[in-house]
């Protein structure tokens, strides 16, 4: 069909029909059409009819199909294979050395009389793969669209899951499924960009977000305080970010004051409530050792193994068997003291390579989010890869001895169902973030000089 | 006599990035200037232009915004920093090409130090 045969529309229609990504397609349009009503007006200032201007302009336009296939292929996602490949290979990696350190000594000793395999991790890494590449596919931004009916519900879900139905009690509590709090993190990045523009009481609304996320994972899920913590610390570090990018809109002052006194009253009242429990927490992770009967027990048990630890190897004979390991000593080595029986088996620097190398791959996809521009991006980014680096570096030092509040698996070679998919899920939203880098409309808050409050008063006024 | 368009296509975002070094401009008004300037010889397709606009935007060689003037919805085009630098070197590539040209079919050349 001849370009002169088209009407705007049906040009614009055959235009935007090549073009897959619905942002670029909405933008292109609306481009092109202006471009044609102004060449169709520059027509008629020098004498030609309303429609034959029109058709005049379109034809000069030329072949939509080709311009649009042009566009489509400038507006394209990127690819992160790179990425799905490096995290594969973690994925392979972290399955090999765990059977290889751990799995492959097991016969000989039941744990907690559950299944000693490595077939079961394996299940949950490929059911995680499949949840990252589906998230990755998915538009993080929905995130935003819709951040405080998502964290409502999540929260809300927590709650009733932390009841005897629908998931099992398993050892008296919940706490295998604690590692699903991180995935908190995501949302307050979208629910902090639902109150963009607000000012001050944007910062008071992500405060109280917090603290909302705080009481549910304390309260409800046994085991949870590390995770917890963890995940507040993050989501306090996000809002920090938020402050900082512009997006409350607020005078620095008033940001310092909030952030400071807001969680420094919260935390007072906190602090003075649990006293005496938090200072019997503080004294075992000083001195594991006074209570290496009870609290302390597994970091005293560590701190020895971790003496006959070499750098290369095992000192101990194949012979001596899982009993002078880590996996007969701890019940928990295949979640909280993976590394620990690494070193046990291949030597301290095998460890030092596998933690530096998941670091390394950390800082990449820091490096990443910091290169992309899309706000939204950076502070959900931000919030994930934080939440990753603290469990890992936690684990790390739970490992090796060190009282942590929770002890805590890591990406890829600790074994947890839970624990493997929110892993898995918060790689899958970062790669979602980066395909989608260029599409999504990165803008600052307009200014909104009414603030909340004025909003409320004018739909009082209404009424 | 619209020149040849090989050698026009090759060196339209020189054009485009040199307009927009001296201002900020839309699309129409690119093709327009470029019209005039050039006394009719580069007559650039509305087609070819919003396609290499875009791809120097995602060069990160230009940027775009969006006014209203006139109850009208433009989206202007601004150069940046990288975009002066880019232009600066395709400048450097032009003139060395033409001299170039010029050596081998002869001919006076002019302000040529």
């Amino acid at each position: 069909m001849e370009s002169h045969d088209l009407s705007v529309s049906q040009y614009l229609e055959q235009l935007t029909g090549q073009i897959r990504s619905k942002h670029a397609k909405s933008l292109v349009e609306q481009e092109i059409l202006a471009h044609i009503e102004e060449q169709a007006d520059a027509y008629r200032q020098s004498g030609a009819g309303y429609e034959e201007a029109q058709k005049k302009a379109v034809k000069d336009m030329g072949d939509p199909v080709t311009v649009g296939i042009e566009m489509d292929r400038i507006h394209r996602p990127r690819s992160g294979w790179k990425f799905l490949l490096i995290i594969a290979g973690f994925s392979a990696m972290g399955l090999l050395v765990q059977y290889l350190c751990l799995y492959q000594f097991l016969g000989e000793l039941k744990i907690n009389q559950a299944v000693i395999s490595i077939s079961k991790q394996a299940i949950y890494t490929i059911g995680g793969l499949l949840l990252m590449v589906a998230i990755y596919y998915a538009d993080y931004s929905a995130i935003s669209k819709y951040g405080k009916q998502i964290g409502i519900f999540f929260l809300f879900l927590i709650v009733i899951c932390s009841g005897p139905y629908p998931i099992p009690i398993l050892n008296g509590s919940h706490a295998y499924i604690k590692s699903v709090l991180y995935l908190f993190v995501p949302i307050y990045g979208g629910i902090l960009y639902r109150y963009r523009a607000y000012h001050g009481m944007g910062i008071v609304f992500g405060l109280l977000w917090l603290a909302a996320a705080f009481l549910v994972g304390v309260t409800q899920i046994g085991g949870g305080l590390g995770v917890t913590l963890d995940m507040v610390a993050v989501c306090y570090f996000m809002l920090l970010l938020a402050i900082g990018k512009g997006w409350f809109q607020v005078k620095k002052k008033v940001a310092a004051a909030l952030m400071v006194g807001v969680p420094a009253a919260a935390g007072g009242i906190g602090i003075v409530c649990t006293a005496p429990y938090l200072m019997m927490r503080l004294s075992v992770m000083l001195h594991p050792e006074l209570y290496a009967q009870t609290a302390g027990y597994q970091s005293v048990t560590a701190q020895a193994l971790v003496k006959k630890l070499t750098w290369y190897g095992a000192k101990r004979n194949a012979e001596a068997g899982i009993a002078s390991m880590p996996a007969g000593a701890l019940a928990d080595v295949r979640s909280d003291y993976i590394m620990l029986q690494i070193a046990s088996v291949w030597g301290i620097l095998a460890v030092c390579v596998l933690a530096g190398a998941l670091l390394g791959f950390f800082g990449y996809l820091f490096y990443m989010i910091h290169r992309q521009k899309n706000q939204l991006g950076q502070v959900i980014g931000f919030g994930c890869i934080m939440v990753l680096a603290a469990e890992t570096g936690q684990s790390l030092f739970n490992n090796f001895g060190f009282y942590t509040v929770s002890a805590g698996g890591l990406p890829f070679f600790s074994y947890g169902g839970y624990h493997t998919l929110t892993v898995y899920a918060l790689f899958g939203v970062l790669l979602s973030i980066y395909r989608y880098q260029d599409l999504l409309l990165a803008q600052l808050p307009k200014p909104n000089k009414k603030g909340i409050l004025a909003r409320y008063k004018i739909k009082l006024e209404r009424l | 006599m619209a020149a040849e368009k090989s050698l026009v296509s090759g060196n339209t975002s020189m054009l485009l990035l040199q307009l927009m070094s001296e201002k900020d401009m839309y699309g129409y008004e690119m093709i327009e200037t470029l019209k005039s300037r050039s006394n009719r010889m580069f007559e650039l397709k509305a087609g070819t232009l919003y396609p290499l606009l875009h791809t120097l935007e995602a060069q990160k060689l230009l940027v775009s915004y969006e006014t209203d003037a006139a109850g009208k919805t433009r989206k202007y085009y601004r150069i940046t920093k990288e975009g002066h630098k880019a232009l600066a070197k395709k400048r450097q590539e032009w003139e060395s090409y033409s001299k170039a040209v010029t050596q081998v079919i002869g001919g006076v050349l002019y302000g040529i130090s």
